[in-house]
């Protein structure tokens, strides 16, 4: 099923917690709703599930307007970050209890029950009570409850939060198989990029209730549409410079400064910053008009490679160093920089140049 | 770096002194317990020989008058000759006992006291308004009789047991003697007393044996007694004390405010659950009454209070004002309140007949008629538990997640299938909370009782509540023994409820 | 399709005004329920002797001031010294009870001692005995110990309470251990820790503790049913009961004398309701 919002707004007394957001999710798609604290991003969950009426702006699911629908109308699956198991049911009765409500009858209650418990591998728990299931298995009981009346969307806020380290990655891929195997359509909110880059189709990221970029992961990852974009995703975060284009020559406050071909098409005389990923340093003999010359800080061995802090213009970044250069403190070295990870955004507005 | 060292001094410092000051009030307290029980003792001791002698001087007297009687107005006596024998008795009965009492003060001779006694007796009695043929005759009869009469009750007077034990006399105090409580409780006082004295012994061997650094540490080790002894001592005097005492005392057979009982049996209760044959036996009755009020008020409440709870669960305005006004009863005095509705109940001006007469329904004797008696008593008890069982309720309601309503809404379900499939299972605990609690509060019942029915248990004693009747015993009939037997066996009930209250928590935890 | 829901809108909305009408209708008629003897109490009160004997009764008394009848039933009997007695009886309990509390919480809570944790399970399971079996013995002492009939044997019981204790103690337990021992290494004492930290940040606790304790001093009836005598030493709702038997039929001046015992309450009440009942609600659930 489409999911359609156009101009989504929502606004609480005076806080703006959404604001003019139209995004089209496609039917089948698993889709993230991503952000920092505060982005609007459950706000929006909200509004698709009905529970939060909307200020303005219209959602529709495939082509009917469900903006004033109740909840119970819009054919949805929930997912509470804590799950909201009924403690005093079994995991069969929480399970067929949206039956019970839609008034099927018992025996193919039953029936349907056990085809999602099997679904999400819990068919040999039926009869255990919430308080006996590890969080993992909470959460897959919650899934099969908001799955079980084959809701045209299935929306799960913050499901992996509640979990610890390890867990959390066995349970996103279970998110994604449960997905693809049922091809509902799927929107999970979450705040961890590395949670939504592995497991999404695409990805809605969002900041102070406005859309920042809608697209799959590895576009968010190598067009950041803004500087936010480029900063959020990634680990460790993407590295800023701050300096200015002169006549096609990228320079820091220090002097310190680079070339490269691209930047004519730059604004110039414009404080940018140089936003470059860790992993798109190369290393380099000579110095050359596009290299930089820093200066190594500290040395991180991390295996086959090597995390090196060093310092360009003033300013310390990170990079990932090939063990083999065999790089010390104190040492001088030109890096060059890849095709792939380097870009420019204006320093106040975030608008990507380059 | 000497500077450094100088903060630990103060608390090592603090130990010692500790255990030096309470060496001393040990001792001290200890020497005026001890001092005061010896006082007590000496001063019962003092009493013994007055009591010894009272002991004497009723038996003679007691002894003379039967004497007489005996003699002059046998058994099988016209009612005339038996009333003018006892009003001569009667008419020298005060005089007699003060002589007696002055003779035996004065170590008189026992011979001496009973012919004293038997003369002035025989004396009031001829002295009656008596025909002339009656006085001879009874003249005649004396003078035979006397010296038969003196030489018995001088007999019974020697052979008397003379020794009296001290704990007799201690029984036999009159509570408004000086130094009442001290001769009472010497025993206490010298086992208090001494206890403190070793106390004090053993803390001040200790501390001479050991050096600064045990000293403190001893100092230490004594300070968590300061702060938890007036605390203790309320319990032990209270709590504890009562506790045992209570328990013991069910086993002293009529045991009396005085202190005095007949003997160690289960007495008391027989007494208590049987009665007295051929007359109502209220102990059962109150029994009965109790679980009756118990079985009507507890589950009516809760159902009420569920459902006001529920309303009040919402988002509402005005909530501070429902608040306060189903909450009013709670802080308000029982008795004030019981006297508003026993005003209400009223037959003939009572404001319910006239709501009720609005509805064609004809005024009811609700307070004197017996068969309405439980009605009022259930009617009151509900409305007066509602506050407190709403409390409960609505905060065991305020506990339940959210969201646990919100997916069940999502998924379709109305109000009434979410009370009854969510709400009323997860407030389950609560309820069966409320129920224990309620159940024990409704079965001590007793104020209400009291001031609903203008200070009897009902208006023909039909009201009678277990509380009640412990009141009873130990109030107006002051058998302390039989009312420790009532209050075991309600103490019975209500731990059963405590226990069942206790599993039943454990059952049904959800978390 | 678009209609479809504007009709399930609809419908849902008059659902939920009605559930919400109904709702309020209802918890009005509880509320009336409740109150209704307060009023009648209070207006009864105010009402002359013939208003009080004809019926039906009327709704409110002919003139709202006439206080008549509490000139009265002050005349009758010394509601002022009851009043007083009540006073000092609460005031006196309240601040000795909440001393022995504070003290006795602290040590099982924060110093260490042995047998401290039996001890304390012993105290809770002495707190299902109830009061009107301990009164039995407790009743005997004061008599003995001379004490029958006066205000001292309506305090003397009550000053230690297993209930508050165990409520206060919780409290202080929740309050975390590293505060305690860092001011310990800082050299306080324990006195000093109780009084400067751990009191002030137990207030709330205290006030329900207070509150309550207030509460039940003031309205406890059996025990000074029991206990007291000499009139000039009865308390309030004490005094009110004797009161019946002096006023015969004129009931008006009961209602009289009842506003007058349970005023202060109900004032305490409107001033301290949320902490009455976080009070309550913590502690039925507790115990």
């Amino acid at each position: 099923m489409q999911v359609r919002m156009e101009n989504l707004t929502k606004h609480f007394g005076t806080t703006r917690a959404v604001q003019d957001f139209t995004v089209t999710l496609n039917d089948g798609e698993l889709v993230c709703l991503l952000g920092p604290s505060g982005c609007g991003k459950s706000t929006v969950l909200n509004m698709l599930s009905g529970i939060v009426p909307v200020t303005s702006g219209k959602i529709f699911f495939d082509d009917e307007d469900v903006t004033r629908l109740p909840p119970e109308q819009r054919g949805i699956g929930l997912v509470f970050q804590n799950y909201a198991l009924y403690p005093h049911m079994t995991v069969m009765g929480n399970i067929t209890f949206p039956l019970e409500i839609q008034k099927i009858p018992p025996r193919e209650r039953e029936e349907r029950a056990r085809e999602m418990a099997e679904l999400v591998h819990m068919g040999h728990l039926l009869g255990r009570k919430p308080k006996q299931l590890s969080g993992g298995q909470q959460q897959r009981v919650a899934i099969a409850r908001a799955l079980v009346k084959n809701p045209r969307l299935l929306l799960l806020d913050e499901p992996l939060s509640n979990l610890d380290a390890r867990l959390r990655l066995e349970m996103r891929e279970e998110i994604r198989r449960i997905q693809q195997e049922t091809r509902v359509t799927t929107i999970f909110v979450t705040h961890d990029q590395e949670e939504a880059m592995s497991i999404s189709d695409h990805i809605v990221l969002m900041k102070d209730g406005y859309l920042q970029q809608h697209a799959g992961p590895q576009e968010l990852y190598n067009q950041p549409a803004n500087q936010f974009v480029a900063d959020f995703l990634g680990n460790p975060p993407i590295n800023n410079f701050e300096g200015v284009v002169r006549k096609g020559r990228f320079v820091c406050a220090n002097g310190d400064g680079l070339t490269l071909p691209g930047f004519d098409k730059v604004p110039q005389g414009v404080p940018v910053h140089l936003s470059v990923r860790a992993e798109s340093f190369t290393v380099e003999e000579t110095p050359h008009e596009s290299h930089m010359a820093c200066r190594v800080d500290s040395v991180y061995q991390m295996g086959k490679e090597e995390m090196a802090i060093l310092s360009f213009g003033g300013q310390p970044f990170r990079a990932y160093i090939a063990s083999d250069y065999g790089l010390k403190a104190g040492d001088t070295v030109h890096l060059g920089l890849k095709n792939r990870g380097v870009f420019v955004f204006d320093l106040k507005t975030g608008e990507r140049y380059l | 770096m000497q500077g450094a060292v100088t903060q630990p001094k103060p608390i090592r410092r603090a130990g010692p002194r500790r255990v030096v000051v309470h060496i001393v009030l040990f001792f001290i307290i200890g020497m005026i317990a001890l001092g005061l029980g010896i006082f007590g003792r000496k001063t019962l001791e003092g009493q013994t020989a007055r009591m010894e002698q009272d002991v004497l001087v009723t038996a003679l007297l007691d002894g003379s008058a039967a004497a007489v009687k005996g003699a002059l107005a046998p058994a099988g006596s016209d009612n005339a000759l038996t009333r003018a024998v006892d009003q001569g008795l009667s008419s020298r009965k005060r005089l007699l006992r003060d002589s007696i009492t002055r003779q035996v003060a004065e170590q008189a001779d026992n011979a001496a006291i009973a012919a004293m006694a038997v003369d002035t007796l025989t004396e009031g009695v001829l002295g009656r308004n008596l025909d002339e043929d009656q006085k001879l005759a009874l003249q005649t009869t004396a003078q035979d009789a006397r010296d038969t009469l003196v030489t018995d009750l001088a007999a019974q007077a020697d052979s008397l047991e003379r020794g009296v034990t001290l704990s007799q006399v201690r029984l036999n105090l009159q509570v408004t003697q000086q130094y009442y409580p001290l001769m009472y409780y010497y025993a206490p006082l010298l086992a208090f007393g001494a206890f403190l004295l070793v106390l004090a012994a053993a803390l001040l061997v200790a501390y001479l044996r050991s050096d600064l650094e045990k000293r403190a540490r001893l100092g230490e080790r004594l300070e968590p007694m300061d702060y938890l002894l007036p605390f203790f001592v309320g319990v032990a005097l209270f709590t504890l004390y009562p506790i045992v005492r209570v328990v013991i005392m069910s086993f002293q057979e009529r045991y009396k405010l005085e202190g005095t009982y007949a003997g160690w049996g289960f007495g008391n209760y027989e007494y208590v659950i049987n009665g007295v044959p051929g007359t109502t036996n209220y102990f059962l009755q109150g029994l009965g009454n109790t679980i009756l009020f118990v079985l009507y008020t507890v589950p009516l409440t809760t159902v009420l209070a569920v459902i006001i709870a529920y309303l009040l669960n919402q988002k509402l305005r005005f909530s501070a004002l429902f608040q306060t006004t189903y909450f009013l009863p709670m802080v308000t005095s029982i008795t004030a309140v019981g006297l508003v509705w026993r005003w209400i109940f009223n037959r003939n001006f009572g404001v319910l007949n006239a709501i009720l007469g609005f509805f064609g329904v004809n005024p009811i004797d609700w307070l004197h008629a017996s068969q309405n008696s439980m009605a009022v008593l259930v009617i009151f008890g509900v409305w007066s538990s509602l506050p407190f069982t709403i409390i409960l309720l609505l905060s065991g309601l305020q506990n339940i997640d959210e969201t646990y309503y919100t997916v069940a809404r999502v998924d379709g379900a109305r109000a009434l299938r979410i009370f009854r499939r969510i709400t009323v299972p997860l407030l389950a605990p609560t309820i069966s909370l409320v129920l224990i609690i309620n159940s024990i509060s409704a079965f001590k019942v007793f104020t209400e009782v009291k001031v609903l029915f203008g200070g009897y248990p009902g208006p023909v004693l039909n009201m009678y509540t277990m509380v009640y009747y412990i009141y009873d015993m130990m109030y107006e009939h002051r058998e302390l023994g039989r009312a420790a037997a009532a209050a075991i066996i309600l103490f019975l009930f209500i731990l059963v409820f405590t226990m069942l209250q206790r599993y039943i928590q454990h059952r049904w935890k959800y978390d | 399709m678009t209609t479809q829901s504007k009709l399930g809108n609809n419908n849902y909305l008059l659902r939920q005004t009605l559930a919400r009408a109904l709702r309020y209708i209802l918890l009005t008629i509880g509320m009336v329920i409740m109150v209704f003897p307060f009023y009648w109490m209070i207006s009864s009160a105010f009402k002359t002797a013939p208003e009080m004997n004809i019926f039906p009764p009327t709704m409110a008394p002919r003139d709202w001031l006439n206080f008549g009848n509490f000139k009265i039933a002050f005349e009758k009997a010394p509601f002022a010294r009851y009043f007083l007695n009540s006073i000092i009886v609460m005031a006196g309990s309240v601040t000795v009870t909440t001393l022995t509390t504070i003290l006795a919480a602290f040590a099982f809570s924060r110093l260490e001692f042995p047998g401290r944790e039996i001890i304390f399970s012993l105290l809770l399971s002495m707190m299902m005995v109830p009061f009107e079996m301990l009164v039995i013995t407790n009743y005997q002492t004061m008599v003995k110990v001379g004490l029958n009939d006066s205000l001292y044997a309506l305090i003397l019981p009550f000053i230690s309470s297993i209930f508050y204790t165990y409520i206060l103690r919780n409290f202080f337990q929740s309050i975390p251990g590293g505060l305690y021992w860092s001011a310990r290494v800082d050299g306080c004492t324990n006195w000093k820790y109780l009084w400067k930290v751990m009191v002030p940040i137990a207030r709330p606790s205290l006030v329900t503790i207070i509150l309550l304790n207030a509460l039940a001093s003031w309205n406890s009836f059996m025990w000074p049913l029991l206990i007291i005598k000499s009139d000039l030493n009865r308390t309030l709702p004490f005094g009110l009961y004797t009161f019946t038997t002096e006023v015969g039929a004129n009931n008006e001046l009961l209602m009289a004398a009842s506003s007058v015992v349970v005023l202060p309450m109900i004032l305490l009440f409107l001033f301290a309701r949320k902490q009455i009942v976080r009070g309550v609600a913590r502690g039925g659930i507790k115990g």
